[in-house]
């Protein structure tokens, strides 16, 4: 199987003076090494905790951001090779969804208008082709005609979510990335989204990239998962497998962290401290600080990202030995 | 410790009055945590600010009694307010950055505190400080002290905050949303932390939140609110054993679960009320599932259906 979307040694550095009252420049490495394939008709979720590098991914592969170093393909073409006049046809195919509807629809804008910008950019129609266009959108998202002529205050959440879904499906994209797009939202609005979202990719046979923290939420949508930290992949796998069985000990702390609803449940073990700094990253094992199974080859040697069993890679001296199976 | 009866805060906008809470109770015992549930707009956030008497105008308080050790709150001064406040009764909000200021060193805002309520030396002061920030697990105290709020991460900041909160040795703590804004490893760092202290001091906690996974693994008590309303509470086991109320229901049903695999989630129908509606009948009537005929024309009141569980629902048996 050809991947829809293929990422290959992906690299990203931001300098910064950031906290620094010399104004000293420093070097952090958002994303290192990054390597991935999307199959088309699949949902890959990437985790992590802030600042792990997830939502710069997302933002490198539709050169939102430029890569320093590295390739993505679609289908079988160099995005970060490519003119930017060639890229903005195939921009078509790659929508995006953010977290947050309000800050991502003008305010200033009805929503007819809101919608009719990526047929103006991308597709231009007919007054009255466009017109049954915005219907169908409408429908297909569960708002219906009379929101057109409102303004983005106007909706809730979960509505103007639903505004946000139907903008990136205008054009008939192929891949979306969906950058938390469900985490500003109310428990019951959530669910909602949710289920919008998997309805319109049997629909229109859309590929997902969804980048996310909440792990439950991840769980749910997304046939494999790769969980990042500090700019690198460290594990990867079909959903469920990450679940049940983590093969790498930051999985294993991360979903020991989520709080279960369920009363009464035994005490976890808890990641001790925090992510250390990006700018100043430990050797060897990046998690070996706060690993309660790190032993002494994990401070000098990075393990590479290696496959464990079928589709399930992982980054992590013990992969084989550990059993955190849950 | 705390028994709020009927209280009713409302905003009198230009839009209309907004009744923000219409008149909820409920009351925590010393050492016990009350979780106060709900989404956006349902009042929960108002009610810690109401038990403060911190309501931002056009909202006022407009009924009811909220009893402290026997007194009710909304009968003191604004003095005798600000002697309670920070010290019997503290507060921990979700964005440890408004609680902090950004341009004083961490040690002198906790000596603040501490100054303003105890009759300490500025060096005793610095001294409680260094020893509460030991308490709540922040690394080289010494060092922190002389620190901005700037230079620590977000779980550090409400790691400091929880200090200035604790450092009057408080009977009541509200805290409103603490790990929101925090990453899920820090989360659960902090909810062990608070729990742990809380055990310590036997504090009376109200927890607002809307995380029900937070509930199950950190309160006792839990009361769900929707509509500025109470429409359920119960014990926590009780609550996610027999949800009473079809909102409750729909809540717990709506959650992806961690090791499950659906193939669809169960929303809630319908959009998360706007504090500005008004309602005759029940206020869930539009998202609920299960509707008779007297729904739409009366309001239930909350009524008991089991030992220590109510639930506003005129289904419920």
């Amino acid at each position: 199987m050809t991947p829809l979307l293929k990422v290959d040694n992906l690299n990203k550095t931001f300098i910064t003076t950031a906290g620094l009252a010399n104004g000293k420049k420093q070097r952090l490495q958002a994303v290192n090494n990054l390597s991935f394939a999307l199959i088309e008709g699949e949902t890959l979720g990437l985790v992590g905790e802030s600042g792990c590098g997830k939502s710069t991914t997302g933002r490198l592969i539709l050169r939102l951001l430029e890569a320093d170093s590295g390739e993505v393909f679609y289908k079988g073409e160099n995005l970060l090779k490519i003119s930017r006049s060639r890229l903005r046809p195939l921009r078509r195919e790659m929508q995006m969804i953010f977290q947050d509807p309000f800050s991502s629809l003008n305010p200033r804008m009805r929503i007819g208008d809101i919608l009719s910008e990526p047929f103006k950019i991308h597709k231009p129609l007919a007054a009255t082709d466009l017109k049954r266009e915005l219907k169908n959108l409408l429908e297909v998202v569960g708002l219906s005609v009379e929101h057109l002529d409102r303004y983005p205050h106007e909706f809730s959440g979960g509505q103007r979510q639903r505004i946000g879904i139907a903008r990136a499906l205008a054009v008939k994209p192929n891949l979306i990335i969906a950058d938390e797009p469900v985490s500003a939202l109310d428990v019951s609005i959530q669910a909602q989204i949710i289920n919008l979202l998997q309805d319109i990719q049997k629909e229109f046979k859309l590929t997902y990239l969804f980048i996310a923290h909440d792990l439950a939420v991840v769980q749910h949508i997304c046939d494999r998962v790769a969980v990042m930290y500090l700019g690198r992949i460290v594990e990867i796998g079909p959903a469920l497998n990450i679940y049940r069985r983590p093969l790498h000990p930051y999985t294993e702390a991360l979903l020991n962290a989520v709080p279960i609803p369920i009363p009464g449940r035994p005490g976890r073990a808890l990641l001790q401290g925090e992510v250390p700094s990006p700018i100043n990253p430990p050797s060897g094992c990046p998690f070996h600080p706060r690993c309660r199974y790190a032993k002494s080859i994990c401070e000098t040697d990075l393990p590479p990202l290696e496959q464990q069993s079928t589709g399930h890679e992982s980054a992590c001296h013990f992969a084989k030995e550990l059993d955190m199976s849950r | 410790m705390l028994q709020v009866r009927d209280l009713k805060t409302y905003f009198f906008t230009a839009k209309g009055v907004v009744k923000a809470v219409d008149g909820i109770s409920f009351s925590i015992k010393k050492g016990e945590t009350l979780a106060l549930v709900g989404e956006s707009g349902c009042g929960k956030s108002i009610t810690a600010l109401s038990l403060l008497r911190l309501v931002p105008p056009p909202g006022k308080i407009v009924g009811g009694q909220i009893r402290f050790n026997g007194e009710d709150l909304l009968y003191l001064s604004e003095s005798e307010m600000r002697r309670l406040r920070g010290n019997r009764i503290a507060m921990v909000f979700q964005e440890p950055m408004t609680a902090l200021n950004p341009v004083l060193r961490i040690g002198d805002q906790i000596s603040e505190v501490l100054l303003q309520h105890q009759d300490i030396s500025p060096g005793e002061a610095r001294d409680a400080s260094i020893k509460l920030l030991h308490q709540v697990g922040i690394p080289a105290p010494e060092q922190r002290i002389r620190e901005f709020p700037h230079q620590l991460s977000g779980g550090l900041r409400q790691r400091i905050v929880i200090a200035m909160a604790l450092a009057c040795n408080p009977q009541l703590l509200i805290a409103d949303e603490p790990t929101t804004a925090l990453d899920v490893t820090i989360q659960a760092q902090i909810m062990e932390l608070l729990g742990r202290l809380q055990q310590q001091r036997q504090m009376a906690t109200l927890l607002i939140t809307h995380d029900l996974g937070v509930v199950a693994e950190s309160a006792q008590q839990v009361a769900i609110m929707y509509a500025g309303l109470i429409v359920e509470s119960a014990s926590v086991a009780q609550l996610f054993a027999a949800p009473g109320h079809p909102y409750t229901r729909g809540l717990l049903a709506s959650l992806p679960r961690l090791g499950e695999k659906r193939d669809r989630l169960s929303p809630i129908d319908g959009q998360v009320p706007s504090p500005l509606e008004s309602h005759t009948g029940c206020p869930f009537l539009p998202r609920c599932p299960d509707v008779i005929p007297i729904c739409s024309s009366r309001y239930p009141q909350l009524q008991e259906t089991e030992p220590g569980q109510h639930v506003r629902c005129w289904r419920a048996e």
